[in-house]
């Protein structure tokens, strides 16, 4: 089911077979890389592994397989030189919550060489944030931004996102995506984005990383889904056994069904006058992928 | 590493400040004819604990552990700041209980010695030495038990061991403190300072590989 993405020059990341095991749960072996220039959106329900994949990758938690490489060189073996050119971004702040803004970024500036003060005040003013304001002060989604200029302001070639929408509105939402636009435009950064909102990621991403009980189900690029994967609905006595056999997640009622199907040419083919192809959402994707599984 | 010290004073600010008003006070109103070693034993752990419940309480762990940062410098920075903090507070204590001399030259109070001084770093660090391994394994809201352990403990040890051997009751350390206290005085001092140099050493190794195993 996985459609892996070559192992190439401009892989930013390469993960081979990584396994983490904790008690209840087992996450991999995993297998994607990242591309330079893109953002791939990471997505999966909760638990499905996502956090601890990101906290894999920066060396939070110790892998018991496989192999991690980023900019071309081992996570752990060069984590100080890894780290330096990784901005994160979790769910939670992790900040010291009465110290102000500023002093926070003096916590961070003095461990990244380009670390650029003006930078970060920059995108500071841009979110209006106070640098006098302690962290405490600051809601969810102003905290979110005060980590987001944190991470722009040494001027990252990865961007390692996990969960940053949650808590935001749709303006902070669309100011962040927009952010990373322009973040990526050089074509030499990547963003790694995981998100259970994924209309976020129909707008921004390049590729998507779907997992689901540690294990990747779907890797490929945005735009190969849009093209590919056709919603299929009609009524029942459609469900032919040739178009059955090409679809994910069929739901029935007595309106009739629908299920995902990842070839749209094939069951186009089918001639079956009374079914509707519709272009899917990644959050229909997903929930496709999920029902399959039940 | 020097910005991961200031931080814990950046972030203990208030405190630290409120600590060294409590330091003062106590070497003003209260008759001490122990000299620094409690207090700054006390003012030292307070701001210590205080460090680590700070960073378990906002998980600073977690982005300590995902900046350019190496494991070894993260727990270094603490034992330095346990040092800065003990240093501080007997120099507080030693200026605190000079002027205080001066004022109320018929109250008894304990000044500065050379002995006392190493006698109140070398305590202060030796339990230090002893705690921070144990916070880096339990985290300090766990290890709260151990800390009020570490508070009290040492003092009633201290105090029981001297009584029994007064006492008699300790023939075996006779020899030793025998050999200890006819030892030449720089030469004792030196050799305080080695072995507590030692413990904080093998106890900065162990609170490392502690650290560096320790999942976030």
């Amino acid at each position: 089911m996985t459609t892996s993405i070559n192992v190439a020059d401009e892989d930013i990341v390469a993960v081979t077979d990584l396994e983490k095991k904790f008690q209840g749960f087992t996450l991999g072996p995993l297998n994607f890389s990242l591309r330079r220039g893109y953002i791939t959106g990471f997505i999966g329900p909760n638990g499905a592994g996502k956090t601890t994949t990101i906290k894999l990758l920066m060396n939070l938690l110790h892998r018991e397989g496989g192999a991690i490489r980023i900019f071309g060189q081992d996570n752990i073996e060069s984590e100080l030189d890894v780290k330096r050119r990784i901005g994160f971004v979790y769910d939670e702040s992790f900040l010291y919550e009465d110290l102000t803004v500023s002093r926070t970024a003096r916590i961070f500036g003095p461990h990244y060489p380009k670390w650029n003060q003006t930078a970060f005040e920059s995108y500071a003013k841009r979110f209006d944030l106070s640098l006098n304001k302690r962290v405490k002060e600051l809601s969810r989604g102003m905290k979110m931004k005060l980590n987001l200029s944190l991470a722009l302001a040494h001027d990252p070639e990865l961007l390692i996102m996990d969960e940053p929408t949650s808590g935001l509105d749709v303006v902070s939402r669309q100011e962040l995506l927009d952010i990373l636009s322009d973040f990526i435009q050089d074509e030499n950064r990547a963003v790694l984005f995981s998100t259970h909102i994924t209309s976020d990621l129909d707008k921004v991403a390049d590729y998507v990383l779907f997992i689901r009980d540690g294990q990747i189900l779907l890797n490929t690029s945005k735009d190969e889904i849009f093209e590919n994967y056709a919603l299929v609905k009609g009524p029942i006595d459609e469900l032919v056994s040739d178009l059955n056999s090409q679809l994910i997640g069929v739901r029935k009622s007595a309106y009739g069904f629908d299920g995902l199907t990842k070839n749209r040419t094939k069951v186009a083919r089918l001639n079956l006058p009374r079914i509707v192809l519709e272009r899917p959402t990644l959050e229909q994707v997903m929930l496709y992928f999920e029902e399959e599984l039940k | 590493m020097s910005t991961l010290v200031l931080k814990d004073f950046w972030v203990l600010n208030k405190r630290t400040r409120w600590m060294l008003i409590y330091l003062v006070a106590m070497v003003v109103l209260i008759p001490n004819i122990f000299g620094p070693v409690p207090l700054v034993f006390l003012v030292t752990f307070a701001l210590i604990g205080q460090s680590g419940l700070i960073d378990d309480k906002n998980k600073i762990a977690v982005t300590l552990n995902s900046l350019p940062l190496r494991r070894r410098d993260i727990v270094v920075s603490r034992y330095l700041t346990a040092l800065i903090c003990n240093v501080l507070g007997l120099a507080i204590y030693a200026v605190t209980a000079e002027v205080a001399r001066r004022l109320f030259p018929a109250r008894e109070i304990s000044q500065v010695s050379l002995g006392s001084a190493v006698a109140a770093i070398t305590f202060t660090a030796i339990i230090a030495a002893l705690y921070l391994p144990l916070y880096y394994r339990f985290g300090q809201a766990n290890a709260q038990l151990l800390n009020i352990v570490f508070m009290f403990v040492p003092f009633f040890a201290l105090g029981l061991i001297t009584r029994m051997f007064a006492n008699g009751k300790l023939p075996w350390l006779k020899p030793f403190v025998h050999s200890v206290t006819t030892l030449p005085y720089p030469l004792l001092i030196v050799g305080v300072l080695l072995i507590a140099a030692v413990i904080v050493l093998i106890s900065i190794t162990i609170s490392i590989g502690v650290y560096r195993s320790s999942e976030c």
